[in-house]
């Protein structure tokens, strides 16, 4: 198997194991924490709430600036 | 005795929002249509991130507590650093065809136009949501 299929494995293993800690988050009684409990503690704070917002920024300009 | 006529229901009409989404959609389709590595398209993506961070700053927050114990959150720290680490690795290596990064695997998915503008409607729509919590 060549090199950019096993990387594009790897990043769709992280996306699928994205999907199943969300689901298993939501589902009653969870000790996981989804996505939104994630984002709710680290924008609590004005500094994580900037800091995410300009990961989200990056993100941005690496898929359609860079 | 005069019966009371019964209350109205006011229907806020959500013209503002409309309006928004049918400017981010216009400013998504034209912002579609410049190439990476030009710098209309870096001035696109300042000029809707600038919005965006923007607002998240200057509008009042909606307090929603996390979950504690925050061992809860474990499994995203370790998929985080996962993710990290695949696209690290990828950039850190060059990310030539050997190892890509995830922004050169989506190259030729993005160049079309329609495609662009969807996925950069799409981001401006993550953004938009990041703000609203």
């Amino acid at each position: 198997m060549s090199i950019p299929y096993l990387t594009m494995l790897g990043f769709a293993a992280l996306a699928l194991a994205a999907v199943a800690i969300e689901l298993a988050a939501r589902r009653p009684n969870s000790p996981l924490w989804t996505v939104g409990d994630c984002l709710a503690y680290i924008t609590r704070p004005r500094l994580g709430r900037l800091g995410v917002l300009l990961a989200w920024l990056w993100v941005g300009w690496h898929f359609f600036a860079r | 005795m005069a019966t009371q006529p019964p209350p109205v229901e006011v229907r806020r009409r959500p013209t503002r929002a409309i309006l928004a989404g049918f400017g981010a959609a216009g400013f998504a389709g034209v912002a579609g249509g410049f190439a990476s590595f030009t710098w209309q398209a870096t001035v696109c993506v300042m000029l809707g991130g600038a919005v965006i961070v923007l607002l998240g700053m200057l509008r009042p927050q909606r307090r929603r507590l996390a979950p504690t114990p925050r061992r809860g959150a474990l499994a995203w720290a370790i998929l985080a650093v996962g993710f990290l680490g695949w696209e690290g690795s990828a950039l850190v290596t060059g990310s030539g065809p050997s190892h890509p990064s995830l922004s050169l695997l989506l190259d030729p998915v993005l160049e079309p136009h329609a495609v662009r503008s969807v996925a950069f409607l799409g981001w401006l729509l993550g953004g938009w949501m990041l703000v609203r919590r």
